[in-house]
Order: C-alpha cells, then structure tokens, then sequence
C-alpha cells in the first residue's frame, strides 16, 4: 500500500496562525473546486482554440446533442489543477458565471471579471494509453479516479447500459442509458468488459501505485450480477497474485441477503449499496427498478445493514445524490447510516444529458458547500477514518479533501511546515 | 430577419430567464421608480419570491420587457442582471453586456385607498397586471403545526418576515368585497381567493361570504371570481361554491407522481385524502363547474417534465386547466438553496402544454378566468398566437431597442 498521508513532521515549528491562514485558504480553494464541479465553466472561443492548442480540449470531447435543444457543453477526461493542488474536472456549461481565461499561456478562472484562480492544465493516467492485446485501449475498460494525490483510485463500469431502460425504469439522475453522440463518433459504443481484461488494467495501474479499484455498472437483465462479480474477483487476485485486492463492489440490494456474503468470499474487501435519496416515497419515483429489481426502499436498507454486519463498520459505502430533495430528509438518511459504521459519500447533484433530469438545475454552491460540510462532520463525529473512506469510495470526492484538511494531511501543511524549519 | 412571432419567441426566452435568474441594483435607483406613486410596489401577501427576503426594500412586481411581455422582477443580490438607468429609462444589463430597455407597472388606484375600517386596501388584493387581482385572505397556513407545510411553499416564512411590517393580516369577508368592488371600478375583471390552510378546514363557509360581500359591492352575481381551495372530503361541498357566485374553482394538485405527492405536501395528503382523492376533486368539480372552468396547478420544476407532462395531458382530457408555472425556489421554504430547471425547460413545457390545450380547445378567456395571475409563459403563447399584445397590428407601437451597456450613461452606478 502507498502512503495514504502526507507524514507529520515530529516537532512542528509553524505557528498556529500560519496554520490557520493556511486552512482558511484551502476551504477557499475547495469552495471553488465545488463551484467548478457545481456550475460548469464557459470560455470564448478564443480560450477554446487555446485549450485545442494546449491538448486539453479534443474536438472529441465536444457534445452538441442534448434533449432541450442544440446547446454545446464540452467534458474534459483531463484534471484541471487548483494552486493548493486539489483537482477538478471542467465541464462547459453555457451559462455559467465561472469563466476560464488565457493571459500568455496561463489559465486562469473569473467570476464576472473577477480573477478568483490560475489552474494548471493535467494529463491522464499514462496506462489509459496502453492497449490490450485484443487491442482495446485500457481506458475504455478503466479510469483513473483520482488525480494529484498519492492514494489512487481507478474505477470499471463493466457494462455501459443498465437494463432499467427496457422497462422505462431509469434512476431520474441517471444517464447511463443515454445516447448523447459526439462530434468524431458515428454512434455510441456499447462496450462489455471481461474479467480477463478488467485483471490486466488492474494489474497494470496497481504496478503504478495504484490501491483501490471500484467494480460498477448498470442493471444486468436478470440480475445476473453475481457470477460475474466473482469472476472478476478471481481474475484480478490471480494476475496480481494476492487475495487481497482492495476491491470495492458496488451492486443493487439482492432479494436473498445472504448474497452478500459471497462477495466477501470472493474477495471483495468493501461494498456498497447506493440508496441516493432517504425516504421511501423519494426512494420510489427517483429509483423505480431498485423498487421493482431489489425490493424497494426496506430491502435496501436491511441489505445495508446486514452487509454492515458481513463486511464490518467502515466497509460498507452508500451514496447520497445531494439535491435531489431537501437537506434535512438526505441528512436524515446520512446521519442514520453513517451511525451504523457505513461510509456515506454525498455527490452533489449534477443533472446529466440523456438523464430524465435533463435541464434541471443542481442547488446553489452555498447550499452544497453546507452540506458537504455538515457530511464530513457527520462520518468524523461516527469515527470513520480517512483511510476507510478511501477504501470504500469510487472516486476522490469533497469530503477526502475536508478530511485531509481537518487532520493537516494535505501536502500543503508538509510545505508549511518545512518553510518554518528552513526560516 | 425575424418575424414579430420569432422576436415575442426570443422574448419569451429573455422573460423566464430574467424571473429565474433575478436581479440586483444599487438600492438608490429604487427611489427613483416612484415605487408606491405611480409605479405598483410589491405586497408580499402570500409568497414572497426575492431571493433576499428584506422587508425595509419597495421593490416593484412586474417589469415590460421590449416588445409587451412583463416579467417577474425578484431581488437577488448575486444576480447576473443588474437594474440601471440613463436618460432614456430604466435597463436591466444581462451578463452578456446587453441592456435591456425595461418599464414598470402603473400603480392601480385602489392601492392608495382603504377599506371602511381602515385597512389599506393594497393588503387585501394585490394587482397581478392586465385586469387580475388576488386575494389571500389568509397569510398563514395551519399545516406548520404539524409539520406537513408543503416543501415548496413560504407562507409562513412570508408572514413572519412581511406580516407585521407591511401591514398584512387576515382578511375579513367586508374588507375583500370593498376593495374588489373598488378594483373592479378601474377596470379589473377577475379575481381569485386563495391562501393557505385553516384550522379545521372552514374554509367552504368563509368563501361563501365572501362571495357574498363582493356581490354585494361589486353589484354583480358573477363577479368571475376562483375559488382556490383545498380538495374537500365530501365532494358534494364542492358544488356550494358553484351556487355562491364562483364562475371557476382552482384545486392545486402541485406534482402529479403519486409518491411525490405524499412526499412535496405531506400536509394534502393528510387533509384532503391523498393525490387520487385530490384527482376525483378536480373530475367532480369539472362536473359542477363545467369543462375549462377548474384550474391545477403543478409547480414546474419539481419532478421530471415527462411527468408533469403526463399529468397535464391527463387532466386536460378531463376538462381541468392543468398548468405548470416555474418552481421558484422560495427563501423560507424546505427547498431554499435548489433551484428550478433551466429557462429552456420551461418554454418547452408551455409549449407543450398550450398543445395540449389546443387540442382540447380551450380558450384564451377560459384560461384568463381560471388563473390567479394572467402571466405564465403559456398565457404570453395564447397571446403570441392570438395576436393579443398591443404590438399586433399597432404601427405606433416602438419597440425600444436592447442594446449594449456600453451605448448607456448609467446614472446611478454600481
């Protein structure tokens, strides 16, 4: 395993005002990182052509197609870098009030004129270039799903369909089923991954550092999920030649609970059941095939719980879509699993193209920078450690960063304090 | 070049984003409106929709845009758009450098008058433009008690901020009939009586005298007045307000998903018997009031558009004027903080929706009749294909042009 945080120093020499000032630009900086993530950025097309210019922006990666009409909205697979070092992802959203610049090479973000931040275009993941022998790029069996940090993630959606469609059963947030087409591809590429394929880009990404992978993907037809579940499990702990994978997988709440305990077996170390609203009448209209495929809102929560008791507190995970309903109901939800040792994560609502949500609009960043405040109190205040968050989330998200700020893990604090030494 | 019916289009556009997406100023510039003289002021008697929620502001309703629409004028204080004025009128500076030529409402005259106890009458009926004033005879609703306030509702909230310090409280039957009577004098032409639960659900008796009391002054029997009422349990209730003098009847369904109708208005589901009780309300009262004359209004915005859809279709096959206005997501209420679904969505939705009105043939007075405020975007459709804005067929009309804010001299500056 890699270092998960930066090491404390042994006799801190910085002052606790430095400290102070350093938190307090940190939340600074994570605010905008939400803000980014929340509200999207435009740019003129003169900053377009200087993003093509820079390689960041690929003619690709321009979607022109969406449900209300011909609007163009951009998605960059490529980080984008804050100062303090925390990552974001841009995603052109015409009406944003965040605007990226360009002054002689370097990018920078405004708000109604107001220069807020440079940011410092990133690269890939190196292995999402390499290619299977069957020639299939690694990228398309698998993403990186953290960036600017030593404890890295990498996450596999087997399928890239959920058969909720057939029954017009999509998750109201969801675009998984979407057919959004881009400019450069004739029509959407539906791609299976195969356990043999997963193992390799596995292997390969854990040679570079990597220590967390995330099995995912939509409704299989017949909730055949299992099988492959374990295959995949054998073929990655065969190639990396070890049981333990740190693997999380993520399924739907079986009806036959005991279910769960095959995925331990097999190897999985994490699970998660990602209930997205609290409350049943919310739970019905914006899950409809987890009522009709998984029992409904009960049997979600009885599988939460029972899995809590297979995998142990802290291994189990449930994700919140926040903003789908009011704070307090989702918070509900949050404060009662998070009690009984999962680890909640809150993903702010980003309504998708080709999801049913299409057009709707996420709450304002105000309002998610207090609830991802508040969701970091809540899993701190029931002892969940960053670690165990780490293992049990798919991606880096608000509350890793908050944690790391909280506990002066970040690389920020190191730098501080070897300035104090030097001075 | 665009036709007159592609400029009232964008426009349509240009109204809902500006109401969605609100506006700021320099506060001296209200002082030069002439807000409660000749221009109308907000009365915040139900829903206050300024994102800053500050009592001490006048702050005018309304704003025309260019070519006749109005819109909605709401205080924010991050707002994209910004008030400003120079010496050819007042313009709101979008975020895209436009300056947009806007005017405000005239003040009516019955808001300087005052009912025979002393009451001022602009508490009792606000004015909500083009021949349309609205009555909350109460500004609080007893669902707070128990928890059950809809998500998106901020009556109480209202109250508590606005209440005592603009003046507004219960209305009595007379006061309602006096300023009604007074409104009607300068040429408004409909009214409807809303606001939020009672205690004990008296409302059926209430209305009847104030049916009673606007007959009275008005000294007409139809004085083409909504009931907006709460579905009642025993349905048969529902044909008193036909026989007191009510030519249309609102029953406000709010979301047609049966599980976000238990979860949106805990408090309906709990008084009037659940969404399918609610259903049956709108089809009775569509036997007593006949086809076109029932209104339901969903809040657009709080579930998927294929959903709303799908209720209004429903209903309007039924004879219900099922329509969908912007979620405005009011400071005070459960959902502060989210906010609607682009203005693109909802120009969509009323235009679906004005199809499915097509299609079942109602009319542009049975929509006027049936609505509490003449100014959803499907009402400004009914009006673009009609032909029924001051523009059409009026050489004289001038269109002020937007321009860019750099071609202003602001005067007030922010």
């Amino acid at each position: 395993m890699p270092t998960l945080v930066a090491p404390a120093p042994t006799a801190s020499r910085a002052s606790s005002q430095a400290k102070s000032r350093l938190k307090k630009d940190l939340y600074e900086e994570l605010k905008l990182k939400l803000a980014i993530y929340i509200e999207g950025v435009h740019y003129s097309d003169r900053v377009a052509q200087k993003l093509i210019d820079a390689d960041f922006l690929h003619k690709y990666e321009i979607q022109n197609i969406n449900l209300n009409g011909a609007k163009r909205r951009d998605t960059f697979p490529k980080p984008v870098y804050l100062p303090h070092g925390f990552y974001v992802n841009f995603r052109y959203e015409e009406d944003s009030l965040l605007e990226v610049v360009e002054n002689d090479g370097t990018f920078g973000i405004e708000r109604r004129g107001q220069y807020l931040s440079d940011v410092t275009l990133g690269e890939e993941a190196d292995w999402h270039f390499k290619k299977l022998a069957d020639g299939t790029l690694y990228r398309d069996i698998a993403r990186a799903s953290s960036y600017g940090v030593p404890d890295k993630s990498l996450i596999t959606a087997y399928s890239e369909e959920c058969s909720a469609k057939s029954n017009g059963e999509t998750c109201l947030f969801c675009c998984y089923n979407s057919k959004v087409r881009r400019e450069g591809e004739d029509e959407w590429q539906q791609r299976w991954k195969h356990p043999g394929q997963i193992a390799q880009v596995v292997k390969e990404a854990y040679d570079e550092g990597y220590s967390h992978f995330t099995l995912t993907g939509g409704f299989v037809p017949e909730r055949r999920e299992l099988d492959y579940y374990i295959d995949v499990a054998e073929a990655i702990k065969e190639k990396l030649g070890r049981d333990d994978f740190n693997g999380t997988a993520c399924i739907g709440a079986p009806l036959d609970l005991r279910i769960i305990e095959k995925y331990k077996e097999a190897g999985f170390s994490t699970i998660s059941f990602n209930t997205e609203v609290w409350g049943k009448e919310w739970f019905n209209v914006i899950n409809p095939v987890k009522v009709t495929a998984c029992g409904g809102f009960d049997n979600w929560i009885k599988a939460i719980e029972y899995a809590v008791k297979v995998f142990g507190p802290g291994k189990v995970r449930s994700n919140f879509v926040v903003g789908l309903q009011p704070k307090d109901i989702t918070f509900q939800g949050i404060d009662y699993l998070a009690s009984i040792g999962v680890v909640t994560v809150a993903s702010s609502f980003i309504p998708m193209i080709g999801s049913p949500l299409e057009g709707h609009r996420s709450p304002t960043v105000d309002w998610h920078w207090d609830a991802q405040l508040k969701h970091a109190q809540i899993l701190r205040k029931y002892g969940r450690t960053y670690e165990e968050i780490y293992d049990a989330t798919p991606v880096r998200t608000l509350t890793h960063d908050i944690y790391q700020v909280e506990d002066e893990t970040w690389h920020s604090f190191a730098e501080l304090e070897a300035e104090s030494q030097l001075n | 070049m665009s036709t007159l019916k592609e400029k009232l289009y964008a426009e349509l556009l240009l109204k809902m984003e500006i109401a969605q997406e609100g506006i700021t100023f320099d506060k001296k510039i209200l002082e030069q409106i002439g807000l409660g003289g000749k221009r109308q002021e907000q009365v915040q008697c139900l829903f206050n929709y300024n994102r800053e929620a500050d009592a001490s502001l006048d702050l005018p309703p309304f704003m025309v845009l260019p070519h006749g629409l109005t819109t909605f004028f709401l205080y924010d204080r991050k707002a994209p758009n910004r008030l400003t004025f120079d010496s050819k009128g007042y313009y709101v500076v979008r975020q895209n450098g436009d300056a947009v030529p806007v005017q405000f409402t005239e003040r009516p005259r019955y808001y300087d008058k005052f009912t025979i106890d002393g009451t001022p009458m602009r508490t009792v009926a606000i004015h909500n433009t083009d021949g349309v004033v609205f009555v909350a005879y109460s500004n609080e609703c007893s669902l707070q008690a128990t928890s059950k306030d809809c998500l998106f509702c901020n009556i109480n909230a209202t109250k508590a901020t606005f209440g005592e310090k603009q003046g507004v409280k219960w209305k009595y039957p007379s006061q309602i009939g006096e300023t009604v009577a007074e409104a009607y004098k300068e040429g408004n032409r409909h009214v409807t009586i809303s606001g939020g639960f009672v205690p004990e659900r008296r409302e059926v008796d209430y209305y009847l005298d104030v049916a009673e009391a606007i007959k009275e002054h008005t000294g007409l029997d139809d004085f083409n007045g909504t009931a907006c009422i709460g579905a009642p349990r025993d349905l048969s209730v529902i044909e008193k307000y036909k026989e007191a003098g009510f030519r249309t009847l609102a029953i406000n369904i709010e979301v047609w998903n049966e599980h976000f109708f238990r979860a949106y208005c805990p408090g309906k589901e709990l008084e009037c018997g659940g969404r399918q009780h609610w259903i049956n309300a709108l089809e009775y009262g569509v036997g007593v009031f006949g086809r076109g004359r029932v209104r339901s209004n969903m809040v657009g915005g709080l579930e998927s558009k294929e959903s709303t859809l799908e209720g209004i279709e429903y209903l309007t096959s039924k004879g219900v004027l099922a329509i969908a206005p912007a979620w405005n997501p009011n400071p005070g209420s459960a959902l502060e903080g989210h906010r609607a679904p682009v203005p693109e969505w909802h120009v969509d939705l009323s235009k679906k929706t004005y199809a499915l009105y097509k299609k079942q043939g109602y009319t542009w007075d049975e929509i006027y009749d049936g609505n509490a405020a003449p100014l959803t975007l499907v009402h400004d459709i009914y009006r673009i294909e009609e032909g029924r804005l001051p523009i059409f067929g009026n050489s004289e009309f001038k269109v002020p042009e937007i321009v860019q804010s750099s071609q202003i001299r602001e005067t007030v500056a922010v």
